[in-house]
This record gives C-alpha cells, structure tokens and sequence, in this order.
C-alpha cells in the first residue's frame, strides 16, 4: 500500500481519533498533519509492519502527549460555539455536550486513557502497552477520570462557556 | 455511565476535520519541516557560489582538551575537482555517549560568516518525536545568519572562563559564549539531559581548528536577478529520519527565507512531491512537477534525486526550471562521516 493509498482509505479514521483523543479539531489537524509529515519518509518500514493503522495512532497519541508539555498553558478550544448546536433538545443530547465539556477538560493522560477506552475499546493492559506505563496506573488514570466526569455531570448547572449550554441547568 | 462516555466520544468524533485539508496541510508541513532544519534567519550577504573550489589549508591538527572525539574528520579529506570545500573551524571533543554526526553546514564563502555541525542519537526514542539532537555552531560578528538570541534574560554561565547565556525551554537548551575572534559559538541540545550541564561541558570541550570539510557537489549555474548576491547556505545531512546512514544523504542549497531550495543526493525520493503532481522534463529527463507548480524532481542518471522547491510565488515555474536546468553538478561528496563520532 502506497502513502497515498493509506490516506485515501484511513485517514478520515486517523482524524477522528486524533479528534477524540485531543477533544480538539483544531489541536487534531495539527496533530496529524506533524505526524503524516514525518511518517512519509519513512513509510516503507511503517508499511511493512504489521498493523500500520496502528503504529500511526501510536504516533498520534505520543505527539498529543509531547504536545501537552508544550501546551501546558493552552486549554482544549473545543468546538465552535454553535458546532455542538442543540437540533435536539432532549436531555440526552445536553448530557453528552456536557460531558464532552468535562472530557475535554481532564488532563491529557486521562483524556487519553478515556479516549482510548471508550472509543478504542482497548483493554487496559493494550492501553497500558501504547502509554508505556503500568497497568496500575491505567487503572488508577482512569478511575479518576471517571469519578471527576461523575461527579460533573450530576453537578446541579452547567459551567459559563459550555457550548450551547448557557442558561440550562440539569441534574 | 460508559455509555454515555461512548456517545460523547462519537459526538466529538463527527467533528474531526476535513481530510482533504489535512492531506494539503500535511505537504506544507513537509516543507516547513525541511525548512525549519536550516533555521534561515535573515537575509545575507554572501556571493553566489561559483564552481571553483575554495582553498583550504590543511593545518596540523589542533590537540583536544579531553574527551573521545579523536581525530576530526577526515583532516587530509581531498575536494573533488568542481566542489566546493568549506572548512569548518569548531568542533567539540566531548560528546554523550551514543550520539553520531548527522549534518554539517556553511555559508558558502572562502570566509564562511556561519557553520555548523550536528550529531544525533539514533538509540531507542518515540518514533513520533525528534531524535536528540546536538548542534554546535559558530557565526561571526559580522553575519547576520542564524543570529543571536534577542533575548538576553538567559542564565548567566561561564565557559572556560568566558561569559555566556544559557536558555531553557522543555526539550531545547541553547549555550551562547563569545569565541576568540570576535564571533560567537553556540551549544544548542534538543532532549538530551541533563540539558544545561551537558551543554556546558560539550561547550567547554570545543577547540577551533581548520580540519574539518564540508564537501559541496552542488553550485547554482544561474539565478533569478533578484536573488543574486543572496547568501546561499550549503548543508550536507542525512534524511532526518534520526538514524544516520551514509548510503541516504542529501545536499542542499538554501536561499534564505526558503525562496529557493535544492536538495541532490540518494535521500530525496519522489515522496518529496506530490502524487497529483504532472510530469515533465527536467534536465532533459522525465521528471514531476507538483500541482503548485513550486517544486520539481528528476532522478539523474547516477542515481541520485535532484529536487527544487520554492516558496509559493517567491520563483515563478518558468524560473524555477531555469534554475534546475543551470544547477552544477560536481561529483559525489564524501559525506563518510555521516554516522561517524
């Protein structure tokens, strides 16, 4: 398979994960477009692995997590304000904008861990594999991210800035 | 709970951006990445390079202070007829362990205003980040290439005895120390720890010398009339891929600000334009255009690639292909020390 080839197949995927993992379309094209530029040159040895799709996430995740110390200062710019616009008013639609909201809030490597495992669906010993770190600290990454996103979202209103989210309480 | 993470997920992944604009997004990465290797600065002064080599002296090799640096490179190293030959007159005799010399790069004049060398470790690191790096340059006070730090609120160190200036910056450490002929030399390490006291001993460790070449087998035989009398920065290199190998090398001419760039050798591959490109003839041989109309490739018949890139509308096409078809050509560098100490 030819560079080209990939992208034209598995780049739009690329994209969505690095958006997921980022929780930022912005910081996501950045991401991989640094990524791509460096795996080009060497994409016959990527292409000769066996999963090539990925080591490309691979890189995805590492340049996210570099990028954090560069990007200490610099909160997630989320979407446009009319981007997550309500076409559906039910309450379900509201809950998950708010958790997005608070996702993409968590520090990197517990964004990355939920990322990884709820929209991955990786084990955690997979997930531990790719964050080079140990299973107990996936475990422990993720419980407190989960505990924090529980703890928002039955929070008693929504936060200034939620996109779409001004004036609505819930609970 | 889960569920619900789930569907936010799939709501933020609905917005991920266009991947046509990524794609496009991605060659001009490219493009910066090479740049951004150069680090031009501002405009120069140096003369366009003719094809008559430069004379350099060979002098007895100057003794180190310390360290496993020995002997410089290729201190009787003999310019092939048509090269240029510039000598590089600093070098560290003290390095880390584990690092190998990647890239050497000069000013082409018979008194180069700016040179460098750079060494990189090809050991074990993410895939997705850059190698550590090391760089040590000097830059006379008269050139305006790669000029000082602006900033002059650094630390404060001493460098055998020498007031300097270091800055910090995550990965990136910088050294600055008068040198004895009125220039200054730098120490510049990416991801190498510890930054500061490694950098201070690296600096501490240079000796100036007149032994160490870098060969260039490239020369513009013609230029827009706007470019002439730009300084040209002449950079032999590996293909950056952080694992240095004598048997993929590149040479490249650079104008500053990116306006014209031309890299020749066994690294440039045809990945360096874009699949959309068009064909054409180059030199007389089949080559490519890219869609932009700014980049052109053809493989010569020893086998190596001969790319020239420009920034968009800094050389129109019609210049570009002169400029392609005038580049001389002399034979092939040693660049033997490539992955050498």
């Amino acid at each position: 398979m030819t560079f080209d080839e990939y992208l034209t197949n598995c780049l739009p995927t690329l994209l969505r994960y690095a958006t997921v993992v980022t929780c930022d379309p912005h910081l996501a094209q950045d991401v991989v477009q640094e990524v791509l530029a460096r795996a080009q040159p060497r994409w016959q040895r990527i292409c000769a692995m066996e999963q090539p799709g990925a080591y490309l996430k691979r890189m995805v995740l590492n340049e996210f997590l570099t990028l954090r110390r560069r990007l200490a200062a610099r909160r997630p710019a989320l979407l446009p304000r009319d981007a997550l616009a309500v076409a559906d008013p039910a309450a379900a639609v509201i809950e998950r904008q708010h958790l997005l909201w608070h996702i993409a809030r968590l520090p990197p490597r517990q964004r990355a861990v939920i990322a990884l495992r709820f929209y991955e669906d990786l084990t955690d010993i997979e997930i531990a594999t790719l964050l080079e770190c140990r299973l107990g600290t996936v475990r422990s990454l993720s419980s407190r991210a989960i505990a924090t996103l529980r703890a928002s979202l039955w929070a008693q209103s929504a936060p200034v800035g939620v996109p779409g989210m001004e004036g609505l309480a819930h609970g | 709970m889960d569920d619900l993470i789930r569907a936010a997920l799939l709501d933020m992944a609905k917005h991920s951006p266009d991947a046509a604009t990524v794609r496009a997004g991605t060659n001009a990465r490219m493009r910066q990445l090479r740049q951004r290797r150069a680090v031009l600065a501002v405009a120069g002064v140096a003369a366009v390079a003719s094809a008559t080599p430069l004379v350099v002296r060979d002098r007895p090799q100057a003794g180190p202070t310390s360290g496993s640096l020995l002997p410089p490179a290729f201190p009787d190293l003999p310019v092939g007829p048509g090269n240029v030959g510039v000598a590089i007159r600093h070098h560290p005799t003290w390095l880390p362990d584990g690092f190998v010399e990647s890239a050497r790069q000069a000013v082409l004049s018979a008194q180069p205003t700016y040179t460098a060398r750079e060494w990189s470790a090809p050991g074990d690191h993410p895939e997705s980040t850059v190698a550590p790096r090391i760089s040590v340059s000097h830059q006379s006070a008269a050139s305006p290439w790669h000029p000082r730090r602006s900033d002059r609120q650094g630390k404060k160190v001493t460098v055998n005895g020498a007031d300097g200036l270091a800055w910090s910056d995550g990965d990136d450490v910088e050294l600055e120390w008068p040198s004895a002929d009125g220039g200054f030399l730098r120490v510049s390490l990416h991801a190498v720890r510890p930054g500061l006291a490694t950098a201070r001993r690296i600096a501490e460790s240079v000796v100036a010398d007149d032994v160490t070449i870098m060969e260039c087998a490239l020369a513009f035989g013609w230029l827009p009339p706007d470019l002439v009398g730009s300084a040209i920065l002449a950079r032999s290199t590996t293909d950056g891929s952080g694992r240095p190998s004598v048997s993929a090398w590149n040479q490249e001419l650079m104008l500053t600000g990116g306006r014209l760039w031309i890299m020749c050798g066994t690294a440039t591959d045809q990945w360096e334009l874009d699949s959309r490109g068009r064909a054409a003839t180059v030199r007389g041989l089949p080559g490519r255009v890219n869609p932009d109309g700014d980049e052109l490739w053809v493989r010569l018949p020893d086998g190596r690639h001969l790319l020239a890139s420009t920034q968009r509308g800094a050389v129109p096409f019609a210049r570009l292909v002169k400029v392609m078809e005038h580049i001389r050509l002399g034979p092939l560098p040693n660049v033997a020390w490539i992955g050498s100490r």
